[in-house]
Formats: structure tokens, sequence, C-alpha cells
């Protein structure tokens, strides 16, 4: 389907300047897409801010992160305003995901979070102005996504596998380590990335818990005694090289915030 | 390197040496951050080291890793992030939940790990037995009975984890001292039979004969399960994940399999069910990234509060428009001005005082008190809302006054007083008001004393005027050209206002305002004067306007 064209009467949260490009052709391409990269990682930043100040839960989040990761990637990002797409994905994740945000709470956080320079939204006029821009976006990324925007989250599947490995470790290590935390830390920042839309949900929720297993150097108790290693049981799919590379596209997630 | 070699006596929980920055010793975890370090050897040791100038005492056994990429990546991120993976905090406790049928929906309940990965019986005995605690609850078969106690093979637990025991042929023994009693007629001991089910409570574990005892009796029960049952069950009964687990063995499925297939697993609310369980806090989402790891954001730009001074902010636009449509003489107008401000903002002070005011100026004055009552109750302080109570309060006062209800101006006045005792119009009626009262009281009471020696005839004289009346009121009944606003006679009044004396229908204080000409003897016993009562309303507002000035 072809992207629809942006429409030129849009109120926008993106301030006038651009990012700037290199000038040297060869390396041009690289570095484009290295630099989107970061433009997607700062909304997508933008969009945890302002998802932690309206109060959002973890799901709702990470459904927001692959609506706007979805869209980018069939649309480009010159022609939109990634900052009221991002915004729209917010409003869009919490419908579909029902837990209902007030409209007006969604734009004056994102407003604020934007410019948090300028004094926060008074005007009703520039509401009821974002208002619209905002229900005409909600179509637009509807369409683009083929009103499919669904998809099963990793979530589920990392709280039944830690419970379940939970009751199998030792009671101290478990209640002291805060391997739970950083499991879900992992899985919340991992939708900075593009990584969130490359994986099966499964995958990525066993990945993330054996990385966080692999900081701590925690190890499963009779894990090499058995006849199928632990991350084997949950998705026996995998291979242990396959949960590698998951775990060094996070680590790339993570490498972009140095850059930023 | 050579340094950690030198200062190799230290113990593992020493502060750090001068080299190191102060503060990192209280907010990082050594020994969490050494079980990592032992793990992946001592490339990482030496960086951690290095990274943050810490002289600690290499522990000999760290495992040896071959340095692949991946490895070097790995050891990388860790001590780039070592601050916050090892970050002091207090410990997590796990929700020990008990296995009952009420959390069978709510997540997907499955069979213990173990069963899965299919570790060797041994190991896992031993480990079973170092695992399980008094407090623990257990199921079990009774395999023997003897006179001072029965043994008991474990199936599974049901408490502190799914555990799959049943391979491995371990036996407890509950002694009969600590079976409850079914009944005066019988020994415990005879109540339970050979291959019955029953629940029960891990008393003691001894590890170095790996003997456990268990028992049926409600006080050996952690206080967090204090409620559980204990004794025979039935199949049914049996924990889910037990079920669970016999199923596999004949199914085969796999975990993933199995998980899709369990009804809990599509309950929407089982993210947040074992997020609580686990103790993950959703609320204040933990990351491991530098921008969102403390919770930076202050909170006015929470949604909550941007949205509270964006509503007082439009509020007030409308009370400053509503001030003008005021001033200019358009009420109207300026009432609706203020009723939108209000519900932008209900609890906004300046529309509530403004309101209030316009209501005082339309007579509203009960409104208007309600209106004052609320804004100082939001802000105690806020001078034009005392100012207005003050006047108000006064002119109700006045207003209850000429209605003759003299206590409840008092009250008013004694209101206007608390909130400005140097009120001197305030304290002047007050003062007037209690004179007053306290004239009719004591005139009051003087004719009461004379008039207790009429009370028996009284009563007789009542009766036969009640009769009189009745007789008179037949009258009225037959004659067919009555009119509704026939004027009664004098008889007929003195007649009814004897009745009625008689047989007041309640107490003075809580009776409605009478209607009727008569009332009470015992009221106004300085006769003649008869209260004003039936003044209209209307005509009562006519007399008194209260003009309030804006401030």
């Amino acid at each position: 389907m072809a992207a629809p064209s942006r429409r030129k009467d849009h109120h926008t949260l993106m301030s006038d300047s651009k990012t700037a490009r290199t000038e040297d052709p060869s390396t041009r391409r690289r570095s484009h897409h290295h630099e989107e990269e970061l433009v997607h990682f700062r909304i997508v930043r933008f969009m945890m801010e302002s998802g932690i100040k309206l109060r959002m839960t973890s799901v709702p989040m990470a459904t927001a992160a692959i609506i706007y990761h979805r869209f980018f990637s069939v649309c480009r990002l010159q022609d939109y305003d990634p900052y009221l797409i991002g915004m729209t994905a917010i409003s869009l994740a919490s419908k579909v995901e029902e837990e209902h945000l007030k409209i007006r709470d969604v734009i004056n956080v994102c407003y604020r979070t934007r410019h948090m320079d300028k004094p926060p939204l008074e005007s009703q006029t520039e509401l009821a102005d974002l208002r619209q821009a905002m229900a005409s976006c909600e179509l637009l990324i509807m369409r683009v996504l083929g009103f499919n925007v669904t998809k099963e989250l990793p979530h589920k599947y990392l709280l039944h596998y830690l419970k379940t490995l939970g009751d199998w470790m030792d009671a101290s290590v478990w209640n002291r380590t805060p391997i739970r935390d950083t499991a879900w830390a992992m899985l919340r920042d991992l939708y900075h990335g593009k990584v969130c839309l490359q994986h099966k949900a499964q995958h990525l929720a066993v990945a993330v818990l054996y990385f966080s297993l692999l900081c701590y150097g925690i190890e499963v108790p009779l894990n090499n005694q058995a006849e199928t290693e632990w991350w084997k049981v949950f998705s026996d799919d995998i291979s242990e090289e396959q949960i590698k590379n998951i775990i060094e596209q996070i680590m790339d997630v993570y490498d972009l915030e140095k850059r930023l | 390197m050579d340094l950690s070699r030198r200062f190799s006596q230290g113990s593992l929980a020493s502060p750090p040496t001068l080299g190191s920055p102060p503060t990192l010793g209280h907010l990082v975890d050594m020994t969490m951050m050494d079980v990592s370090a032992t793990f992946h050897g001592s490339s990482l040791r030496a960086r951690i080291q290095e990274e943050f100038g810490l002289s600690e005492m290499t522990v000999g056994n760290d495992t040896e890793r071959a340095m692949s990429l991946f490895q070097q990546r790995m050891e990388s991120f860790i001590v780039r992030k070592a601050d916050v993976l090892f970050q002091t905090r207090a410990t997590s406790h796990v929700r020990r939940t008990h296995a009952g049928k009420d959390e069978e929906d709510y997540y997907a309940v499955l069979p213990p790990l173990e069963l899965f990965m299919a570790v060797p019986i041994l190991p896992a005995k031993e480990r079973f037995y170092k695992m399980v605690q008094s407090g623990d609850i257990v199921v079990g078969k009774i395999v023997s009975l003897k006179d001072f106690g029965f043994f008991v093979k474990l199936l599974c637990l049901t408490s502190g984890g799914a555990r799959d025991i049943q391979d491995m042929d371990i036996t407890a023994l509950c002694p009969s001292s600590d079976l409850p009693s079914h009944g005066a007629h019988q020994r415990p001991i005879e109540y339970y039979h050979t291959n019955d089910i029953i629940q029960a409570v891990v008393k003691t574990v001894s590890a170095v004969d790996d003997r456990i005892v268990v028992s049926l009796k409600p006080n050996h029960l952690p206080q967090l399960l204090a409620d559980v049952y204990l004794g025979i069950i039935t199949s049914d009964d049996l924990p889910v994940h037990f079920r669970r687990s016999q199923d596999l063995q004949t199914s085969q499925a796999s975990y993933d399999q199995l998980l899709q297939r369990v009804w809990g697993f599509s309950n929407p609310s089982n993210v947040a069910y074992l997020g609580e369980v686990l103790d993950i806090a959703d609320k204040h989402p933990p990351s491991l990234m530098r921008g969102l790891h403390r919770c930076p954001f202050p909170q006015e730009d929470f949604a909550e509060s941007l949205r509270q001074h964006q509503s007082s902010k439009w509020a007030l636009a409308c009370v400053g428009t509503g001030v003008q449509h005021f001033k200019a003489g358009r009420h109207v107008d300026a009432m609706q001005c203020l009723e939108k401000a209000l519900t932008f903002d209900p609890e906004n002070v300046e529309a509530l005082v403004v309101r209030g005011a316009l209501y005082a100026n339309k007579n509203s004055l009960l409104r208007a008190m309600e209106d004052f009552a609320q804004a100082l109750k939001l802000n105690p302080g806020h001078n034009n809302a005392r100012k207005y109570m003050c006047d108000t309060l006064l002119a109700r006062g006045k207003q209850l006054q000429e209605e003759g209800e003299d206590e409840e101006a008092m009250t008013a006045y004694q209101r206007a007083l608390v909130i400005n005792p140097h009120l001197q119009e305030a304290s002047h009626a007050l003062e007037q008001v209690r004179t007053k009262l306290e004239n009719m009281k004591t005139v009051s009471q003087v004719d009461l004393t004379t008039e207790t020696e009429e009370v028996p005839s009284e009563l007789s004289f009542a009766q036969s005027s009640k009769e009189k009346l009745q007789k008179l009121l037949e009258v009225e009944g037959s004659s067919k050209d009555r009119s509704r606003h026939r004027k009664r006679s004098a008889t007929e009044h003195r007649m009814r206002a004897q009745a009625f004396t008689a047989h007041p229908p309640a107490a003075p204080e809580d009776r409605p305002r009478p209607t009727r000409r008569c009332k009470p003897k015992l009221r106004y016993p300085i006769t003649g004067l008869a209260p004003r009562l039936l003044l209209s309303e209307k005509e009562e507002k006519k007399e008194k306007t209260v003009q309030l000035k804006f401030g």
C-alpha cells in the first residue's frame, strides 16, 4: 500500500530544525541509517518518558513502541513529524491494551516533555489543534498498519518463565539478586530499537532472562546434568547462538544511548 | 593486578582503599559483584577493579573463560552498567503463594521446571532435602500405619514452589502427637487409613539423616498460610501443578504447548498479577538506561498535575470575564461565566468567592454561604472570602431576627465572630439578641409558675373544648354553601387555639414554622404581640437588600 502523503496543515510537535546530514556520499547511506536509528531512539525515549509521567504500565508502552517502529519501517522519516506519530502511538496503544488514557492528559504530557523550555500548554485553541492532528494521525497510522495493531508481547512469557524458574532456584539467591527487576528492565529498554520487531515473543523473553542471569553470574542448579537445558525448555525452537545474537542486538540498543 | 595480589589478606566486605571513589562502596553490593566476577573470570574482575579503582582480593577459583567476542562485549557491558546492576537494594521477596484452587486461573500454573528439564533423580533428591524447610506444606499418601504415627510418601509441595518429588520415594513421618483428635471415642490414629491422601505441614527436617517430620496440627503452620486446611484431601484437591504434571507424563507436551493450552495464560490481568507476585514494581518501572533508571521527573510534570494546572488557568480566565460582566451590570452573563469556570475547576477558590458574591447580591444568602464556606475550607486565609462571609452572615442574622428565629440568628452572629473576632457590628447584634432572648426566658419562667396550677383543670377543659370543636366542624361540613375562605368566628378561633394548646403537635424547636395565626401559649406569654409569621418571604426580602461591594 502506498504511504499517504503528509498533510501540511497539521499542527505538529516538532520544531523547525532538522538533523544535518553528512556530505560524504560513500558513507552517506550507512551514516544515514545510523542517524535514523538515533532519531528513532530519541523519539522512543520521549515516548518512554511520557509513558512514565502518564503512569502507563509496561505492556501498553511496548505496544506503542511497536506501532511506532512498524510505522517507520514503512514510511520515511522526513515525511512525518515523528513526535506526533509517537504521541499518537501512545494514545492508540492505550486503547488497544484497554488501559485508557484521556487524550487531554496525553497531549499535555507529551507537549511538556517535548518542549521543556516552554510553559505547559494553556491555550485551548492549541489543544484543540493538537487533538485534531492526533485524530487524523491515528487514522493514518491505522491505514499504514493495515488495521492490525496487536502483536504478541514477550511480557507474559517472561513473567511465567520467571515464576517457573524462581520455584526451582534457591530462595535466598533468587530473593537477594535482582534478576527479576533486571530482566524486566532489559525487556522494557529493548523497545528503543528495532530488535523488538525481529524476533518471536518467546525468544525475546528467553534471551532477556538468559542475559540477566549472565550479568549476575548465576547458574541454574543442575542445569548441566539435565537432559534439556532450562532455556531449551522454555522455547524449544531456539539455539544458544540465536540467544547470543539477540543479546548482542540488545547491547547495541544500549550503545545507542551512549551516542545520544 | 599486582596491587590486588599484595592485599590478598583482606576480606570481601572490607571498605575500598583511598584510591577509590568514596561513595561507591555504599552504593554497590560487593558480594553480588563478586559472584558475577567469579562466574566470568579474572579478566572481568581485573576490569572492574581498574574501572572503579578497588583493590580487592582475588578469589582463587575464578573460572577461566574463552575470550570470544561475545564474552568481551558481555564484560564491557557489565563494567559499564555495574553501578546500576549491582546497586544495593532491599531484598525483594517473591510472594509465597499457596497453590490453592483460586490461583488456578489467575495465571498459567504449570508443572515444575525440573520435570521438563528431566534432571537426574539423585542430585535432585539431595537438593530437595536441602531446600525443604519447616513451614512448607506437603501432600502425601499414607503408606503404613503404626502405633506411634504413620508414614507418608510425599507426592508434591503446595507452597514454597512446586516440586516434582513423586518419583523420589521420600517418606516422612507424622507422629500421633501431631494428629488432631476427631472425637472422644477414637484414638486420633484410627481416623486414617492406608492410601489416604493428606495435606500436612513440615515440622522438622533433619539434614543429617534426611528425615522429615510432618504434622497435621494447625499451630505448626507459618503465619502467612495460617488458614490452610490440613488433613485428608481428595484427588480433586490436589494442587493444579501436580495434576498437570500427571497429565504431562501421558501427553509429553512441551512447556510452550502446555502454556498455550492453559486458560490462565490468556487472562489479560495475569501480567499485573504475576508482576505483583514476583515483586516487580511496574509503577516505578526499572530500567538500565542512564536517562531512565532513577525517576528524574519532577512531580509537576506528571499527567494529573498538568491537568490541574491547566484547569485552574482556564477557570481563572473565565472568572476574569465574569467579573467584567458583573461590573458592567450583566449579571446573567456573569453567572454563566462563573458556572463555566467551576465546571473547569470545581475547587477553584477565586471562582467560588465570586460566585458566592453573585449569589449574595441576588439574595440567595444560603447558597452564597455555602460557596464561601467551601472557599474558606480550601483556603482559610483568603481575605475576600472571609470579608464576604462575615457580611453575608450578618445579613442572614438580621433576616433571621426579623423572622423571629433569634437563636439561629445568634448562631449566625457567632459564626461571623469566629471568622473575624473584631467585627463590631456582629458583636453588637449578638449582644442585642442575647439580651432579648434572656428577657424572654425570664418572663416565660415567671409565666410557667403561674400556669402550673391551671394544668389539671385545663385538661378537662381541653376535652370538652375538643368536643365542641368537633361539633362545630360537623356544622361546617353540612352547610352547602360554605366557601373555602370563609372567615371563622371568634369563638371558633378560641376553640381551635385552646385545642391546639392542649395538644401541641411537637416541641417548639423542631416544629416547622407554623402558618397559622395561633401559637401555643407558652412561647409568647406576653400576648397581644402576635408574631409576624405571615409576612410572606417575598415581602421580607424586599425589605432587606444586601449590597456587597467588590473588593
